[in-house]
């Protein structure tokens, strides 16, 4: 529990070393989920993470929100473990389905996590890495995403793209320091989704929060972040980091350009040696 | 979780097996049949016509609303008098029933009332008691063990049978009457909350968990109000379910205090077949007016969930 490390920064989300293995020990049915990873990611910074089913970057994820704990190594969340981090109210999770509580209206649903562990803004401030945030104003920031007209409805009468953007929007709410994103698109159309990124990035920009996001689509990936990490699968380890320089703010005209294709390609190539190394090097 | 519901259906087959028991051994099952899918009928016209914004009235005017839950009495009514009419050891004329009635309506008003508040009472004593020991069994794994093994021996024992023996231990009074309706109402809800407190998506549970939201409050702010369609359902199996143990106890204590099973018990031995038959009408409407009453209750506070959206829709 100590908050001090030696590698715990108070600007940066660490993980070194981290091995997780599921199974039981010495069974055959063994799976090694993550081999030896090591990622940073800075305060302020759009991540991605992205490979093949069964790579772990789920696990990874999990561990930074301290939903699991890795067999060995170390995750470290600007400067908290992952514990405290969440005691703290610092992340802010998104899952693949948008986990509404079909009883409450949007603005329920959104100012529900301000109305959990209060003791959390207390414990945020004595903590190395804090940086002070006044709280967000959820109508405003459901405005934002698009979902003003819809405040008072049950989550039954919104679309899934729609449902997705209210989880969105609460994570937001609390000021998190960074959001952890598992996959949130993945269940929309492409076109529902093509809008959706944008309202996230249009959100993102204003906000500057970390955010560290799982997906699949390469497009996706290069669309929205500053980094994206490649991993390949069993072991899941990590293959290749590949910072994205494309401007900000990013708008619908960047979608066709070159330079954005380039970047797909390249993370593509990685993908495809990743896959292929991936049974040889079991 | 899968064994819960497993056993959860059990218990609601049970459950729905002993309701069925007494009105079987009675013969006016097509009756009371009859009453329930009218209530049930009326119930979903109200629901499927809202979101039309047209009158709920009106659409129960409609004679395709109406006109089968009319047709089908009528049906059980002649039958049930054919064979009235050339047995009347077997089942009274229909007229003398409504004779018995209401000859002395306040005879069958104030034992009804005393059936009825014994099973209502009994059902809350019950409910509450169900509640508490799902809650507890749902947050401690070391108290599940040692509790679920004596509540599974609690309902595969036949309450029936205890029913004389709390007479003999309670006396007359209204003690073993709530007491059976609390014992024969307990499991059935038990194992409904257990299962709707369960029933939080682990997705939600995983925001929750990095929220650090504590145990209380996971507790009331996800679980309970999950736990409100199984407890609906659990109520329509319970409230008809009460009135049965209300009226079994009284049966074990009779001639000795009031209420409609006593009235049963004592009319039979007298061979008063229309008294029994008017008795048994009475309980059969109280049941029906209740399970629609919690129907009703439960279309209020459910909005939110799929079963009533797909009633709707």
């Amino acid at each position: 529990m100590s908050t001090t490390r030696a590698n715990a920064s108070p600007d940066q989300i660490v993980v070194s070393d981290a091995l997780k293995i599921y199974g039981g020990s010495g069974s055959s049915a063994q799976v090694t989920a993550l081999s030896h990873v090591d990622l940073t990611v800075d305060r302020g910074q759009f991540v991605s993470i992205i490979g093949p089913s069964g790579c772990g970057k789920s696990t990874l994820l999990r561990l930074i929100a301290g939903l699991e704990t890795a067999d060995s190594g170390d995750v470290s969340v600007f400067g908290a473990d992952p514990d405290q981090a969440c005691a703290a109210k610092m992340i802010g999770f998104v899952p693949q389905v948008p986990a509404l509580l079909p009883w409450l209206s949007v603005v329920g649903n959104v100012t529900l996590p301000s109305k959990v562990n209060r003791r959390a803004d207390a414990l945020r401030r004595t903590l190395p890495g804090h940086v002070h945030r006044d709280p967000a104003d959820p109508r405003a920031l459901l405005a934002k995403i698009g979902l003003g007209d819809a405040l008072d409805r049950l989550p039954h009468q919104l679309s899934g793209g729609m449902q997705q953007r209210v989880a969105i929007a609460r994570a937001f709410a609390i000021q998190a320091d960074v959001l952890l994103m598992d996959e949130p698109f993945s269940a929309l159309d492409e076109f529902t989704r093509e809008a959706i990124q944008l309202q996230l990035l249009e959100l993102w920009e204003q906000m500057r929060t970390t955010v560290v996001f799982v997906t699949h689509s390469v497009s996706e990936a290069v669309v929205l972040s500053d980094r994206v990490v490649v991993m390949s699968a069993r072991p899941g380890r990590i293959e290749a980091v590949v910072d994205i320089d494309l401007p900000r703010p990013r708008r619908q005209g960047l979608l066709e350009s070159a330079a954005m294709h380039e970047y797909e390609d390249l993370i593509r190539g990685k993908l495809q040696t990743a896959w292929a190394s991936g049974p040889v090097a079991r | 979780m899968t064994n819960h519901a497993v056993r959860n259906d059990a218990a609601r087959s049970d459950a729905a097996r002993n309701a069925a028991l007494p009105l079987d051994t009675t013969d006016t099952a097509i009756a009371t049949a009859a009453t329930a899918s009218g209530t049930a009928a009326a119930a979903t016209s109200v629901s499927r016509s809202t979101p039309r914004r047209s009158n709920p009235r009106r659409s129960i005017l409609r004679p395709t609303i109406w006109l089968p839950v009319v047709v089908a009495l009528l049906v059980a009514g002649v039958l049930w008098e054919l064979i009235a009419i050339n047995n009347t050891y077997l089942l009274p004329r229909l007229g003398m029933i409504g004779q018995a009635i209401i000859t002395q309506p306040s005879f069958y008003l104030e034992n009804a009332w005393i059936t009825l508040s014994e099973a209502l009472i009994g059902l809350v004593i019950g409910f509450v008691a169900a509640f508490i020991v799902a809650v507890i069994v749902t947050e401690s794994g070391i108290l599940r063990r040692a509790i679920m093994p004596l509540a599974v021996v609690l309902n595969v024992t036949p309450v029936v049978a205890i029913a004389p023996a709390l007479v003999v231990a309670f006396g007359f009074g209204p003690a073993p009457k709530l007491i059976v309706t609390a014992l024969i109402t307990f499991f059935p809800i038990l194992m409904n909350v257990i299962t709707g407190l369960n029933s939080v998506s682990p997705p939600i549970l995983q925001v929750f968990a990095t929220l650090r939201a504590s145990r209380l409050e996971v507790l009331t702010r996800l679980r309970l109000p999950s736990s409100l369609p199984y407890v609906f359902a659990a109520l329509k199996v319970v409230f008809p379910l009460s009135i049965v143990g209300a009226v079994v106890a009284e049966f074990s204590a009779p001639g000795a205090a009031k209420g409609l099973g006593t009235v049963i018990s004592v009319a039979s031995s007298n061979s008063r077949l229309a008294v029994v038959y008017a008795a048994i009408l009475c309980l059969a409407i109280m049941g029906a007016v209740l399970l629609f009453l919690v129907t009703l209750l439960e279309k209020r506070v459910l909005r939110w969930h799929e079963s009533q959206l797909l009633k709707r829709g």
